[in-house]
């Protein structure tokens, strides 16, 4: 449980600082996107994008377990279906 | 060789233009600058996924037809011919809403693959088989790492602005893309947005928000260099788009009943009188055998679509946004070929955009081969003070002929709207209403509508001789 915390917090600490690091970036200016939009976009960018790694990290995680139980599951149909021959 | 005249409907990409060849066929030139783009879309494999999953028109290369303007050429294509051009102000609330979620889909793919969209125009969408296309293939570039979305603006003024007015305020307000022809301005969508619709993240968020941070960036000389130094990551980017996906879906309309709605529930036609009117209208489109058919005030499209069973490309207009998104509900689950559209017909969609010319008027898109007016006329006759002469003069500009339905005074539905006014209308009779049109048509057929006091017309427009 600890472990899931950290790593999570971990993911979200990446996250913004992948967010945020300086680089330069090309505008394609074909259309005005306008620059309240595009430094509005930073800003959400920032959560909204911490909302999706969060997502997925909880989406490997859920996987993860219920793989496991999948996996349970079939073993326990395997035995049964065993059981039936016998 | 043959070449094709410039459409006025894109001039603004360098990366290429659409432009009319032989036979009003529609085709579109890559410039040089587009080709490193282009390429790369075909060579990533979006355009055979998205080609594949029915979200953008397909297209062929061809070699031997160009455009007057060849200078910066690179290749021309033909891509797969739209039926007929419909604009987002002339969609019902589910079209618009679908319109919108097949942009959002096609951008999430795009990126998948490294590219993106480079406008959110909602002219790029366009109905085929009620679904959702879109048209324009160059509107794919090479995503940069790091870069934020630049059609985002576009997308929420375009889409998401619109839908929301129609939810949260009256569906009356979808016309408002007209009236802007690059998407409602936010600003003034948050001011027409009661306040509840702050309850919605991503309508705070993506309208109310967005708008805030323009007013408040506008004028900053300093904006280009605050963005320039950051990057955006890739969970940002797709958590942007799913966040707009999220906001669009939620939108809904909970319909009303309007005056139309029930139409077919309140008419004064018994079911044989039905059965009798359309075994008429069939027999009437089968002598002309049209390719292409409007019916005008076609309501849910009860007759509109035995034009479309007898294989023509056939638009419903209507009036009635509640009429026409059932016609467009029932017409999605199947994958009709019929466009239902709304339409004022007492001032129908004009041509608008830059010299007036950059999307048509209702009347440019025509002529059409038939135009069915049924149970129509009393309308635009006695409602709206029409007299018969413009009537005839109105549907001879549009179709090559005619299947119109006269509901005379003595028809309940008439007595209705005379009710409460005073009979100003000697010339409505039948008499008058074949004097009125014989002069621009011929009429071939005539038949009364059993167990009604209607007519139904088979007309030629005597111009098509």
């Amino acid at each position: 449980m600890i472990l899931t915390r950290s790593m999570f917090f971990l993911l979200i600490i990446i996250s913004f600082s992948s967010m945020c690091s300086a680089s330069d970036t090309r505008i394609l200016g074909y259309l005005d996107p306008g620059s309240g939009a595009m430094i509005f976009q930073m800003i959400i960018a920032s959560v909204v994008g911490a909302g999706v790694a969060i997502k997925l990290f909880w989406r490997n995680i859920l996987s993860f377990f219920s793989s496991d139980k999948n996996d349970d599951q079939t073993e326990e149909s395997d035995s049964i279906a065993a059981g039936e021959k016998e | 060789m043959s070449k094709g005249d410039l459409s006025d409907c894109s001039f603004r990409d360098p990366a290429g233009f659409v432009f009319k060849g032989p036979e009003g066929k529609i085709y579109r030139q890559i410039n040089e600058s587009g080709r490193n783009d282009f390429e790369f879309f075909l060579e990533c494999g979006l355009y055979a996924k998205l080609a594949r999953e029915g979200l953008l028109v397909s297209h062929v290369e061809v070699d031997d037809i160009t455009s007057t303007e060849t200078g910066a050429a690179y290749k021309v294509i033909c891509p797969e011919q739209v039926p007929f051009i419909s604009y987002p102000y002339e969609w019902s609330f589910s079209q618009l809403k679908d319109a919108a979620l097949a942009t959002l889909a096609i951008q999430k793919l795009a990126f998948e693959c490294g590219m993106t969209l480079k406008d959110a125009s909602a002219y790029n969408i366009q109905f085929i088989k009620s679904r959702p296309f879109f048209i324009d293939t160059l509107s794919f570039a090479v995503y940069q790492e790091g870069s934020p979305w630049e059609a985002y603006k576009q997308f929420c003024q375009h889409f998401l602005a619109p839908l929301a007015l129609m939810s949260y305020c009256d569906i009356r307000l979808g016309k408002l893309g007209e009236l802007f022809i690059d998407g409602v301005p936010l600003d003034l969508a948050s001011k027409l947005l009661p306040g509840r619709s702050k309850f919605s993240v991503g309508i705070l968020m993506h309208i109310h928000m967005l708008s805030k941070a323009q007013a408040k960036y506008a004028a900053d000389t300093n904006a280009k260099s605050v963005t320039s130094g950051r990057k955006m990551s890739k969970f940002g980017y797709i958590g942007i788009l799913e966040s707009l996906e999220k906001a669009v879906r939620k939108l809904k309309w909970k319909e009303v009943d309007t005056e139309w709605g029930d139409y077919y529930n309140n008419t004064n036609y018994s079911d044989d009188s039905i059965d009798a009117k359309k075994s008429i209208i069939s027999n009437y489109i089968k002598d002309i055998s049209p390719k292409t058919v409007w019916d005008l005030g076609a309501n849910t499209g009860v007759f509109s679509r035995l034009a479309m069973e007898l294989g023509a490309d056939t638009v419903a207009f209507d009036i009635d946004p509640v009429a026409v998104e059932k016609n467009y509900l029932v017409a999605r689950k199947t994958g009709e070929t019929i466009l239902p559209l709304q339409l004022d017909l007492t001032n129908p969609s004009s041509a608008i955009g830059w010299n007036n010319s950059e999307r048509m008027s209702f009347v440019q898109r025509g002529p059409v081969d038939l135009v069915m007016a049924l149970a129509l006329i009393h309308h635009l006759a006695i409602s709206n003070n029409v007299p018969l002469e413009k009537l005839a003069e109105f549907f001879a500009g549009v179709g090559r002929n005619l299947i119109i339905e006269f509901v005379p005074k003595e028809d309940s539905q008439v007595k209705k709207l005379l009710a409460t006014r005073d009979d100003i209308f000697p010339h409505y009779t039948r008499e008058g209403f074949e004097k009125a049109f014989n002069t621009l048509f011929d009429i071939v057929n005539v038949e009364s509508i059993p167990g009604s006091e209607r007519i139904l017309y088979l007309m030629r427009n005597k111009s098509e001789k």
